[in-house]
């Protein structure tokens, strides 16, 4: 169903943790510290909804990313419902209240995109760079893990507070 | 193209009002902090502020009759006036440091007349400029950034140099680099070179520090030498910024009111 109101609160989930990650790196900034984590916000809800709905969380999660960041509009979309398409369609050979699988697919997600971005960076990467840009996959790596057993969390309550969970329908 | 740049634009203004109000809970938050200090304490703060006040009024009294002898002489030597700007005070809202891209967000745009790829400047010199200009926030490059280049000089050197960001040390400072340097100039770790901005780039006044350069090796071709300029620590902690926004110079200036506008 297109006019679900179960995508509604999940995208206003992903827009809170959204929020909370820019945050999180305004806080870490003067560290010189940049944590990505997207991964988290591409899995759990592809866990939650239907086929129309996971498109269109998807697709309006990666234009407020797209909004607040300067990435390449052409590669993240289509890189977001690819990732949104594999764990949909997958979804019913894992386990949704198991953690470890969703923090092990949203780990790989993030991990691909930390190395897209590296190397689709423009010219002049110079060693300390690349040592920059390895610290802060270290750390987003490990970020994401918390992330992602925060946010299943927290979706899971919000969706049980508006007496979306157990899904009745889809 | 035109609906990505829509599509952008509305997601935008949906996230700025919460970046904003973010902000504006931070500014809250040091307010209430500052409101439970004892009064001795604010006291003795309010004697500081009123010597600095007291300093800062002969150094605006020497900087106004400074002013007056460079509109005399301009006018004595029939030379082109200086660029003029209208100073906007901002905020920032959000900050962005990575290896990928440099950027603030500051709480003022289109509303308070701020007009893309003017300079963005603080207490420590050059901020950046401005990259992308909303309704009411907009979006600074800062100094730091890859892409970010600009003419320099070294103070007391006219000659031009060319400088670009690179990125930040994880737990460490910010640093550009500087390129283009004349053969005879020298730098050492006691003794480094300020480097400051230029006219030349037409964005920048004259003379305000980017950062210090505390060595030079010659570049690949050997007629001039290149360096890292080290950029202040306060970089990565700015809260408060300064948007210089050009004056058009036929429009008379005894009209335009020079006086800042705060953002609070």
């Amino acid at each position: 169903m297109i006019f679900d109101f179960r995508w509604i609160a999940v995208f206003l989930v992903n827009c809170f943790a959204v929020f909370c990650f820019q945050m999180l790196n305004d806080t870490l900034a003067p560290h010189s510290v940049y944590l990505i984590l997207l991964g988290p916000l591409l899995v759990i809800p592809a866990f939650y909804l239907g086929a129309y709905g996971t498109i269109i969380n998807t697709t309006l999660t990666a234009l407020l990313w797209i909004a607040a960041y300067p990435v390449n509009a052409n590669v993240f979309l289509p890189f977001c419902l690819i990732v949104n398409t594999f764990v949909f369609l997958n979804r019913s050979r894992l386990v949704r209240n198991l953690n470890t699988q969703i923090i092990t697919i949203a780990f790989a997600v993030n991990l691909i995109w930390i190395t897209w971005m590296a190397l689709t960076a423009p010219d002049n990467k110079s060693p300390a760079w690349w040592g920059r840009i390895v610290m802060d996959g270290i750390f987003s790596q490990i970020a994401v893990i918390i992330a992602c057993i925060w946010l299943h969390s927290f979706l899971q309550a919000c969706l049980k507070l508006v007496h979306l969970l157990p899904e009745t329908d889809d | 193209m035109a609906y990505k740049a829509f599509s952008r634009g509305i997601f935008y203004e949906f996230q700025a009002p919460v970046w904003s109000g973010l902000s504006q809970i931070r500014d809250l938050q040091t307010y209430w902090a500052g409101i439970i200090q004892s009064n001795k304490q604010l006291f003795e703060e309010g004697k500081d502020l009123a010597r600095l006040n007291a300093a800062y009024r002969i150094f605006q009294q020497r900087n106004e009759a400074l002013q007056n002898e460079i509109h005399r002489l301009e006018k004595v030597l029939k030379i082109p006036p200086l660029p003029q700007h209208r100073i906007v005070v901002a905020r920032v809202a959000r900050r962005e440091l990575n290896a990928w891209w440099q950027e603030l967000t500051i709480r003022v745009g289109t509303d308070k007349g701020i007009i893309a790829g003017s300079a963005v400047i603080y207490g420590d010199g050059v901020v950046g400029r401005i990259k992308e200009v909303h309704e009411t926030s907009s979006v600074v490059e800062l100094v730091s950034s890859r892409s970010f280049r600009m003419a320099a000089t070294f103070e007391g050197d006219t000659r031009p140099v060319t400088y670009q960001g690179q990125f930040n040390y994880t737990l460490g400072t910010s640093f550009g680099h500087v390129r283009d340097v004349p053969s005879d100039l020298r730098a050492s770790e006691g003794v480094p070179l300020r480097l400051v901005s230029s006219r030349l780039g037409g964005v920048f006044p004259e003379g305000l520090l980017i950062g210090l350069v505390s060595g030079l090796e010659p570049d690949t071709n050997g007629l001039f030498t290149e360096g890292n300029v080290r950029l202040s620590e306060r970089l990565l902690d700015i809260r408060e910024v300064a948007v210089l926004i050009p004056i058009e110079v036929t429009v008379s200036t005894s009209d335009q009111s020079e006086e800042p506008i705060y953002d609070f």
